[in-house]
């Protein structure tokens, strides 16, 4: 290995001071500076736009909140044009001076680049190190070069298998779990060890009518917006009930609970949710003593299965126009029947059943006001028994389902009836607190969110009521009333945000839930009856038609789909995951989208 | 800063001694600083319409005008150009000097005005999506920029490294003063531009993401304007790149994996002077980019086992590869925007998260349900587990290559460039004795006349 000796001087060379190269220097170290102040000049005009952001600008949000007051005011309209006009010369200005900035910044760094390589250039050749070449040297070089490729290989494959480890997928997760629209059949689950489920077992059913808290909001947000009753798109199933009624489905897991009745014969059915397959169907035996002759209904208004059943995941609790009620285990066996006696109601009982803890609760509304015969009672969801009833209602016939609510510190039940809202402590049946806001045959349920109970009846108003009070709260308890839109069938609806009442005749209007300002209202001159529901932010208003109007929970009217079912409806939908549930006057729909083999 | 500026130009040791890392670090902190105030300028800024109400309309919104097709051949016939001119400054001129004129018009042209879009490196998705979606048509520009530098490849090296990648132009201008990265180091390095090109592909195969281009670190600078993330994974690259040669180019390029493979049968490559060596080992010494290859010839006796040990665990590499290729389809596919949307819609839907995503709103908006969703969702990742085979087979492949081959000679016995690592920057040409001296002549017998008796 022969190196020439100019070319390996042993003597460090001496500092390059070429004059070039001095000047090179020197313009790196200007250009530099530049570049640095260029940049915190960048960096302050960034930070102090940001921090002035026009969009956000408080006198002009000020200015515009204003104006809203006084729209016509028109020194205000100058005055929030010139600070507009202001605000964007400002912003451009700044974009401007940044665009500039930029290219300086980019001039800065180039001269910069130049200088510096000038000023760093060396003619010399560089000075190889001595070689030492030697069998060991070799050898390790190979094994450290083999091994720092064999390292970085594990340590990519470790990196593979820690990523893998530490994603979690639902995908993945819920690809196993038995697909009911896949025609899977879940196994039977054994009825609970307590007397009656807690938040996390009633989480996803659909316990009872509108739901579990009555609301009608589905803790799914992927129902269906899409299907056709007449050629079947977007149906997975559809199943004729043996006895029509238009009381609403109940869900719990992948049982779907209904019931019909005629004069002679009451029935409940039991349908596999998840392929529509009538597991069983049986007819209430009535309790001894039970009336011979069923009471006269008005087949139009509900007839002799008006009322939706409830269930807890342990059985199915029914009740009847000719006020049997009874209740069934998830096998069809008949638990226990009780009758609550000839009912005086003038279009048949149609009030719903719902639960509070191991009672079963039943609003039996029924005669006059002065005949104090309506009551509710509390039975013991085990054997039927009565634990408590209240005081006679100052109320007569209604169709309205109870509520219960958690405030003030107490479960309340809350019932409405001409003319009263009543509260009722849940666990023992007194009376808390009553409200006169009602009027005529009230037949909408109430409704509970963010401490305010909704009620709306024709002819009185949409109230909201805090439920705090003790004694007549009628004068210091109610919020707000509205009087537009009234219905005086179908129930209120509360998004959250915002309140919406349908009328018989078909107007849906929305109020604000905080103050009952008016929002919108929408004219479909169509009848309604089913009460409105909501999965994700879609609310789905069913008209006695068949067509489902889907608004989007909105300050404005936006309507997102109207599907048709083809069918009359006079029930509410009830929700499962992905799948929507209604009862049409012939037929019990599954709406919802069919699976594809991947996902089976 | 008179200290900094004596350190960083007048010692020849720079970044040898530990006692001289402060201050070198010093300079790398307040140029990093300088570059991430780019981001100061980066991002598009809005603010609405005024509210009129004195019926006043407003303008239609506009649409810039498309670039006018011609224009697009412009692009390849300047890339043809250009990847000619650099194959004779490269190959016939071997002149630096020029090499670096090329260098500055790329990153102008290519660079600034181009706006760093299209680009061969980029291009590989284009083509690899083509061939995996009867739906999507690459461009004749798009393919002519990933073909045309392979070929050239394939004949000349990678003359398209040298001075025409906008990508490699940028950190060439940057590198300032190269310190040696150590062999071992840079040979185990080598492997991530390898599994990138894999990743990019199966992702670009799926429909996933084109990923080169989300994370091309220089195209913020190129455009003046990008997200900070862009713009920092940028600064980054510059600021190492100013003591190490392209380390973008060397340790990530997908496009360099695949010239580098090419490259290894062109047919013409830079040389020095196999025939003359001196083995004075400047032109090693010299390559910022570590690209000059050592004499390595047989050693008797010594490596059979190691070779044994690399040969006998090649499968396995590539078994155990594949097997975590596999396992990682979950994470991999949930970089596809519908298999990401299914998760999080699911995620939603399961109370893990209390508000919704743009993406997530807007599928409700389309009411088509989770389920529907999530069998989309579940196609895809059935794409991924085999994808996710081939990748780690790939990538086991690449590991039990890397790990064997330093085992095996190469027969050489001189130091000249490797053909697949040497991006045909021609520094090399300025160092070496007896290309300089050869050069020398040539200049002597052009500049005399030859006179006739």
């Amino acid at each position: 290995m022969a190196i020439p000796n100019n070319l390996t001087a042993s003597q460090p060379p001496a500092p390059e001071t070429s004059p070039g190269k001095e000047l090179g220097r020197r313009i790196a170290l200007v250009s530099f500076v530049f570049c640095l102040v260029l940049c915190a000049f960048l960096v302050a005009n960034h930070q102090a736009g940001k921090a002035a952001d026009p969009i956000q600008s408080p006198r002009l949000t000020g200015l515009k909140a204003a104006l809203v007051k006084q729209p016509k005011n028109e020194g205000l309209k100058k005055e929030i044009r010139a600070l507009d006009l202001d605000l964007r010369s400002k912003l451009n200005r700044r974009l401007a001076l940044e665009t500039t900035g930029a290219w300086m910044l980019a001039g800065g760094l180039a001269v910069f680049l130049i200088s510096i390589k000038t000023a760093a250039f060396r003619k010399k050749l560089p000075r190889p190190p001595k070689k030492v070449s030697s069998l060991s040297a070799e050898n390790r070089a190979m094994i450290q070069s083999s091994g720092a490729a064999g390292a970085f290989g594990l340590v990519l494959l470790g990196v593979g298998w820690f990523w893998t480890s530490t994603s979690p997928t639902l995908l993945v997760a819920q690809q196993g779990k038995t697909n009911a629209l896949a025609g899977a059949v879940a196994a039977a689950v054994p009825m609970p060890a307590t007397p009656f489920p807690d938040a996390a077992e009633l989480k996803g059913q659909w316990p009872r009518f509108r739901g579990p808290d009555g609301s009608g909001i589905s803790a799914f947000s992927n129902a269906p917006v899409q299907w056709n009753g007449t050629n079947g798109e977007g149906v997975l199933w559809k199943m004729r009930t043996p006895i029509s009624g238009p009381n609403s489905a109940v869900i719990w897991n992948d049982k779907l609970f209904c019931t019909g009745a005629t004069s002679q014969k009451r029935e409940v059915y039991c349908y596999d949710a998840l392929t529509g397959k009538l597991l069983w169907q049986k007819a209430v035996t009535s309790a001894p003593g039970a009336p011979a002759e069923s009471p006269t209904v008005m087949e139009d208004s509900g007839g002799y299965a008006a009322s939706t059943a409830a269930t807890d995941g342990r059985r199915v609790y029914v009740v009847f126009a000719n006020a049997d009620v009874a209740a069934f285990d998830y096998q069809g066996n008949q638990v226990w029947g009780t009758n609550m006696g000839k009912l005086e109601n003038s279009y048949g009982y149609a009030t719903s059943l719902i639960l509070y803890q191991n009672r079963l609760l039943i609003q039996n509304d029924q005669g006059a006001a002065k005949d104090g015969k309506s009551k509710l009672f509390a039975l013991d969801t085990a054997t039927g028994k009565m634990v408590w009833e209240t005081q006679p209602r100052p109320v007569g016939n209604s169709w309205s389902t109870p509520l219960v609510i958690h405030a003030a510190q107490k479960d309340q039940v809350i019932t409405c009836g001409n003319p009263w809202v009543i509260s009722y402590d849940a666990s023992n049946g007194t009376e808390l607190w009553r409200a006169q806001a009602l009027y005529g045959e009230v037949t909408p349920s109430p409704i509970f969110h963010d401490g305010i109970v909704y009620t709306a009846m024709d002819g009185e108003n949409l109230c909201a009521i805090k439920p705090d009070g003790t004694g007549d709260v009628t004068k210091t308890h109610i919020a707000w009333k509205a009087d537009e839109g009234l219905p005086d069938i179908v129930s209120p609806f509360c998004d959250g945000k915002r309140v919406y009442v349908v009328s018989s005749g078909g107007a849906v209007t929305c109020y604000n839930a905080k103050d009952g300002k008016k929002l919108w209202n929408k004219e479909f001159e169509v009848p309604f009856k089913s009460s409105p529901a909501m999965s994700g932010d879609r609310i789905y208003l069913f008209n006695d038609k068949g067509l489902c109007v889907i608004i989007q929970a909105a300050d404005e009217y936006k309507e997102i789909a109207r599907p048709d079912l083809g069918e009359e409806i006079l029930s509410s939908p009830a929700f499962a995951d992905g799948r929507l549930y209604i009862r049409g006057k012939t037929n019990l729909f599954c709406l919802g989208a069919k699976l594809t083999a991947a996902s089976k | 800063m008179k200290y900094l500026s004596r350190v960083f130009f007048h010692n020849h040791k720079l970044f040898g001694a530990a006692r001289q890392h402060v201050p070198v670090l010093l300079w790398l902190v307040i140029l990093g600083w300088l570059l991430m105030a780019a981001v100061s300028v980066s991002g598009v800024e809005r603010f609405p319409p005024p509210d009129f109400d004195a019926g006043y309309k407003m303008p239609p919104t506009t649409a810039p005008v498309p670039r006018a097709p011609w224009l697009e051949y412009l692009d390849v016939m300047v890339l043809l150009a250009s990847l000619a001119t650099a194959a004779w400054f490269v190959l016939e001129k071997r002149s630096r000097k020029h090499v670096l004129g090329l260098t500055i018009f790329s990153a102008l042209y290519f660079g600034f005005y181009r706006k760093g879009c299209v680009c061969s490196v980029g291009s590989i998705q284009d083509v690899t999506l083509a061939l995996f979606n009867n739906g999507y048509t690459v461009p004749l520009a798009v393919l002519a920029f990933f073909l045309l530098p392979l070929m050239f490849a394939l004949f000349f090296g990678r003359v398209f490294c040298s001075g025409v990648c906008p990508l490699g132009a940028i950190q060439d201008l940057f590198l300032i003063r190269a310190i040696k990265v150590p062999k071992w180091l840079e040979h185990g390095l080598s492997v991530i531009p390898f599994v990138y090109l894999g990743l990019a592909v199966l992702l670009a195969a799926t429909g996933s993401v084109f990923i080169i281009c989300q994370y091309d670190p220089f195209i913020a600078f190129y455009r003046r304007t990008g997200s900070a993330t862009m713009f920092g994974v940028g600064a980054v690259f510059l600021l190492v790149g100013i003591v190490v040669g392209r380390p973008y180019c060397r340790f990530l390029c997908p496009y360099g994996a695949l010239l580098n493979l090419v490259s290894r049968v062109s047919k013409w490559n830079v040389v020095l002077s196999p025939n003359d060596c001196l083995q004075c080992q400047i032109c090693e010494v010299a390559c910022p980019y570590g690209a000059i290859a050592e004499p390595k010839v047989e050693v008797k006796g010594k490596t059979g086992m190691g070779r044994f040990i690399t040969l006998a665990l090649l499968p396995v590499w590539v078994v155990v590869g594949a097997y975590v290729g596999h396992l990682s389809a979950t994470p991999l596919s949930q970089m596809h925007p519908v298999v990401a949307l299914a998760e999080r819609v699911m995620a939603e839907d399961a109370g893990q998260f209390k508000e919704p995503t743009d993406a997530s709103k807007a599928f409700r908006q389309t009411g088509r349900l989770t389920d529907e969703l999530r069998a989309d969702g579940l196609n895809i990742r059935n794409k991924f587990l085999w994808g996710g085979w081939l990748l780690g087979g790939f990538v086991g492949l690449v590991i039990a290559a890397k790990f064997t081959a330093p085992w095996f000679p190469s027969g050489r016995a001189v130091y000249e460039p490797d053909p697949g690592a040497c991006v045909s920057c021609a520094r090399c040409y300025s160092y070496c004795p007896r290309v300089i001296s050869q050069l020398k002549k040539v200049q002597c017998q052009c500049a005399v006349p030859e006179i006739k008796a």
